[in-house]
This record gives structure tokens, sequence and C-alpha cells, in this order.
């Protein structure tokens, strides 16, 4: 379990619609209750649901991460959706069309918090959104993840 | 020209490290020297003393408490939320090394309380985070 990828494709939503961040977030959320990263849909959300109000999380250039470090996680995951439609996160520069669910386990050991440290990192990258932009799809993405964040 | 910067955030999974890679990648763009430390939840290593000493400004893009801000005292600082940093970080690191050269912007310390003197500081200095960091800190 500890050893389990940050992303794969069944956390992964290609072309995802929502009408609000909520919505948006929720359904990413379902996948990763459904793929056993999350115990309490509804426990997780409230924890996401508290840090987003403290501040939005868009970002300039189109990306939403909405994230938290919740006991209703039971192994660090990124679920990524695109979104052609884009969804509003509250960035000033318009909606995301590249969202990141960054689910990390309340008691999570250093080991994996600098593994998404590193995702953070590479958020920052122009190059690197571009490639989940243009990825085929849901396996390419989690392939592009993991290769470049856990290399 | 030589910054430092700390970084933070609420959650201390994400926009601390954001930033940090913004700043470095503005800074090398720049042209100028740059340290960051992440102070985020995947713990935090203490820039080393020299460093700081060394450094010509520190940037804080942080939106929590600085931890062990007393050892960048004497340098000429800008405050600023860690979203700032992260959708601006060429206008931050521009503006950071103007004003440190026009010496428009005030010196960490000045003014301030001493950290002892700050009752608030009790509680937090007793949790496992703040102990672990000032263990790093002073080698022990």
């Amino acid at each position: 379990m500890s050893n389990q990828a940050l992303t794969t494709e069944d956390i992964v939503i290609i072309d995802l619609v929502a009408e609000t961040k909520e919505d948006a977030t929720r359904q990413l959320a379902v996948k990763l209750t459904n793929d056993g990263r999350v115990t309490d849909l509804d426990g997780f959300l409230a924890d996401v649901r508290a840090r987003e109000e403290q501040m939005a999380t868009g970002l300039p250039g189109g990306i939403g991460i909405p994230h938290a470090r919740s006991s209703h996680v039971t192994v660090p995951s990124v679920a990524v959706a695109t979104s052609s439609a884009g969804v509003d996160f509250g960035a000033h520069d318009g909606p995301a069309n590249l969202i990141f669910l960054i689910a990390a386990p309340d008691g999570a050991d250093d080991k994996h918090l600098h593994i998404l440290a590193a995702l953070a990192r590479k958020l920052v990258h122009e190059d690197f959104k571009q490639s989940l932009r243009d990825a085929s799809g849901a396996a390419q993405i989690a392939e592009i993840i993991t290769r470049e964040v856990q290399a | 020209m030589k910054i430092v910067a700390v970084t933070s955030c609420i959650t201390g999974i994400a926009h601390t490290y954001m930033a940090a890679e913004a700043l470095e990648q503005a800074a090398k763009k720049a042209g100028y020297d740059i340290t960051v430390e992440t102070q985020g939840s995947a713990g935090s290593t203490p820039m080393k003393q020299s460093t700081i000493d060394e450094a010509d400004v520190v940037i804080f893009a942080t939106d929590l408490e600085v931890k062990g801000r007393s050892r960048f005292n004497g340098k000429p600082f800008l405050q600023i939320g860690v979203s700032k940093a992260l959708a601006d970080a060429e206008k931050v690191v521009d503006q950071a090394v103007s004003s440190a050269k026009a010496g428009t912007i005030p010196t960490v310390g000045e003014g301030e309380p001493a950290p002892a003197a700050k009752p608030a500081a009790a509680p937090k200095a007793a949790s496992g985070e703040k102990k672990g960091f000032f263990s790093k800190l002073f080698g022990n």
C-alpha cells in the first residue's frame, strides 16, 4: 500500500464537466474513494472544503489545486482532471482546465510528503502542465506524473 | 545579489513548494543567487546561518509565522503572502532586490519584540514539529 503510485489511470478524469469547483472536487474524490484511497467521501470533502474556504486554490494559467491533509486518506494521492470547458477555482485570470485534487493522509511520513512536494514544484513548470494537457488519455497522464515525480 | 527566502502555507503540502519553485526560477532568470527554506509539512531543513549572513535581502512568502525568524535579524526583508510569490514571482524578486538596494524596506527584528518576550510563543515551542525544527537548527 505504501508504495502505491501517486496517480493511476483509475483516478484521472478526462474532459470533466462540472458547474462548480465543489462538483469537480466531488467527482475526483469519488474516484479516490472507489480506488480505496479515501475511506469517507463526505468527511474528506469537508476537509478539502475547509481548506478551500480559507483561500481559493485556483492559480494563474488555468490550474486548480484543491487539497487537504485528512484522516480519511489512506495513501498520498493526486487525482487529476482535464476540462475543456473549464471550472472556476477562483483564479483571477479564468477557469481551470487542469485540476489536481491532492490528498495527504493526516499522519503521512516524510517520504510521502516529499513526493507531494515534488509534484507541487512540478506544477510551476509550464512544460509539465502542457505535457498533461497534451496527453492522449488517463493512462498517459498517470504515466507522466509517475515518471516526473517519482523518478 | 544573494536572496534568501522562506515559504509556508496553511496546509503545507502545495503552495509552500510551488512558491519556492517559482521564486527559484524567477531569481535564476534574473541572474541572482537564491536559497529557499520550505517550512512545509515534509519537514523543514533550516538553511545554513552562513547563507543567511551572506544574503542581501530576505523574502518571507509565508502564510504562517516564520520559524526561527530571529535568524534573519538585521536583514532587509519583504513580507508577502505565499500566493503572491506564486502568481508574481518575477515582480516579487525585482521588488525585493530593488528596494533592498534603495534601502526602502525594513530589516528583520526592527521594532519587534524579542521572540522570548512573546507569551504566545511558549505553547507552540512545545509542539513536536517546532522541537524537531530547533533540534535540526542547533544540531542536537
